[in-house]
C-alpha cells in the first residue's frame, strides 16, 4: 500500500493523505489512528478533522474493534509453566557458557519432567545414549581383556586408543571442565593398557 | 500477579539481560521472563486457542532464547520482536501439524461443551468472537493478534512474520473484512446489550 504521494507507510506526507489510503489504514489497524503508523497519523488526523467519510470510515472500524474488545483476556501463567520456567532457570544457571549448546539439556515437555534434574553431562549421555553404549562396550571390553593380559604385556604403540578419542569427542563437545578427565580415578587409568594384538601366542597359552 | 520477591537486574536492557543468561548468571532468565512470559503467553494462546499448548510454546520459546543467548547480537532485532517471532512461528507449526491430524478441541469447543444452558447475548457474543478469531486463516490470525492484541506496530509485525509492511496491511484487511463479515450479526445484538 502506497501513500498518495506514493511514498511507502510510515513515511509523512506533507502533500496529506487520500481517503483510500486513510480507508486502508482503517481496515488494517482499526478506529483508533493512534495505533497507526507514527509517520501518517498527523496527516490522518488532519484528514478526519475535515471529512465526513473519514469520520464514517472510523466509526465502522471502531464498532469491529469493540467486538473484539469481547474477547476474553489471556490466561496468567500456571504455577505448572512458573515451576517449569523456573527450572529453565536452574538449567542457565548451572551450564549456559560459551560454546556449549544447552539445548540438549532441557526437555519442553511438560511439567512433569521439568523437577527432574539434568545437567548437561546427564542430557549428554541421555540424547548419545546409542553411541555411548557401543563406546563403553568397546572399552569395558578392551578392560576385561587388558586385566586378563596386562601383568603379562609391556604396553605398546596405539593403547587404549579408543578411550582417548571418546575422551576427545566428549571434550569438544562438553569442554574442558566437563570432560571425565577431572573425575577419572587413578586406578581407571586405561591409556596404558596393552594392545590385545600385541600379546604373544606364549603369553595366552601361559593363561 | 505480584512477585513476592524483587526480581534482579531491574535496570538492566533486554540485551544486558540475554547477555548476562549466556554466561550464566542467575536471574537473568527469571527477569526476562518475568517481562515477557505473560506477553509471550498470551500471544501464543490467541493464536492456538488452547492454554495447555500455548504453555507448551512459551516455554519452548524461552528454551530457543537460551540457545540463542551466546550468539545474542546487540545490534539485531529487538528482544521482544525475535521472542514473538519464535512464538509465532511455533504456534504455526502446531497449526499445521493439527490440521494434517484429526482436529483436536480447544478451548472453545471445550467451554461449550460443559457448558450446555443457553448462552446469554454477551457470552454468546464472546464465544461467536472467539471462535470467529479462531477460524482466520492461520497468518491473518497471527497478524491480528500480534497487532490488534499484542499491541506491536506493522513494522514490528512485519518483522516477527518475515513480510513486508504492506503485506502485514493486507493481512490485517483480509482478516477484518473477515471478521466483519462473520460477526454482522452479532453487531446489533452487541450494541442493544449495551443500550
Amino acid at each position: 500500500m502506497k501513500t498518495e504521494n506514493g511514498s511507502n507507510t510510515g513515511v509523512p506526507s506533507p502533500a496529506g493523505m487520500s481517503l483510500e489510503r486513510f480507508a486502508a489504514l482503517a481496515e488494517a489497524y482499526g478506529g483508533e489512528i493512534d495505533r497507526w503508523p507514527e509517520g501518517e497519523r498527523f496527516a490522518a488526523l488532519s484528514l478526519a478533522g475535515r471529512s465526513e467519510e473519514a469520520r464514517t470510515l472510523l466509526a465502522d472500524a471502531h464498532g469491529l474493534d469493540f467486538l473484539l474488545s469481547r474477547v476474553d483476556p489471556p490466561p496468567e501463567p500456571t504455577p505448572a509453566l512458573r515451576e517449569r520456567m523456573a527450572s529453565l532457570e536452574a538449567q542457565a544457571g548451572r551450564t549456559a557458557r560459551p560454546g556449549f549448546d544447552v539445548s540438549h539439556s532441557i526437555d519442553p515437555v511438560g511439567a512433569s519432567s521439568a523437577a527432574m534434574p539434568r545437567t548437561g553431562l546427564f542430557s549428554f549421555v541421555r540424547s548419545n545414549a546409542l553411541m555411548l553404549s557401543v563406546v563403553v562396550n568397546v572399552v569395558l571390553a578392551g578392560a576385561v581383556g587388558g586385566l586378563w593380559i596386562a601383568p603379562f604385556s609391556d604396553p605398546g604403540p596405539g593403547s587404549g586408543m579408543v578411550y582417548v578419542e571418546f575422551e576427545e569427542a566428549l571434550s569438544e563437545e562438553l569442554g574442558d571442565d566437563l570432560a571425565f578427565d577431572e573425575e577419572t580415578p587413578e586406578d581407571f587409568e586405561i591409556a596404558s593398557w596393552p594392545d590385545v594384538d600385541q600379546v604373544s601366542d606364549d603369553e595366552i597359552s601361559a593363561l | 500477579m505480584a512477585h513476592a520477591r524483587p526480581r534482579p537486574f531491574p535496570e538492566d536492557t533486554d540485551d544486558a539481560l540475554v547477555l548476562r543468561l549466556a554466561d550464566g548468571c542467575g536471574g537473568a532468565m527469571a527477569a526476562l521472563s518475568d517481562r515477557h512470559l505473560r506477553p509471550v503467553l498470551a500471544c501464543a494462546w490467541r493464536i492456538l486457542g488452547d492454554r495447555a499448548e500455548a504453555e507448551d510454546v512459551a516455554q519452548e520459546t524461552f528454551v530457543r532464547l537460551l540457545r540463542k543467548a551466546p550468539d545474542w547480537q546487540p545490534e539485531g532485532p529487538a528482544l521482544r520482536s525475535w521472542l514473538f517471532r519464535v512464538a509465532t512461528n511455533l504456534c504455526l507449526d502446531r497449526r499445521r501439524v493439527r490440521a494434517r491430524v484429526a482436529p483436536m478441541p480447544d478451548d472453545i469447543d471445550r467451554f461449550e461443551e460443559r457448558d450446555r444452558a443457553p448462552l446469554d447475548d454477551d457470552l454468546a457474543i464472546r464465544y461467536a468472537v472467539r471462535r470467529a478469531v479462531r477460524d482466520l486463516p492461520d497468518r491473518q490470525r497471527a497478524a491480528l493478534v500480534l497487532v490488534h492484541f499484542q499491541g506491536l506496530s506493522g513494522r514490528e509485525a512485519a518483522d516477527v512474520l518475515g513480510v513486508s509492511v504492506e503485506a502485514v496491511e493486507s493481512l490485517l484487511a483480509r482478516a477484518r473484512r473477515r471478521l466483519r463479515a462473520v460477526l454482522a450479526p452479532h453487531m446489533k445484538n452487541l450494541l442493544e446489550v449495551q443500550s
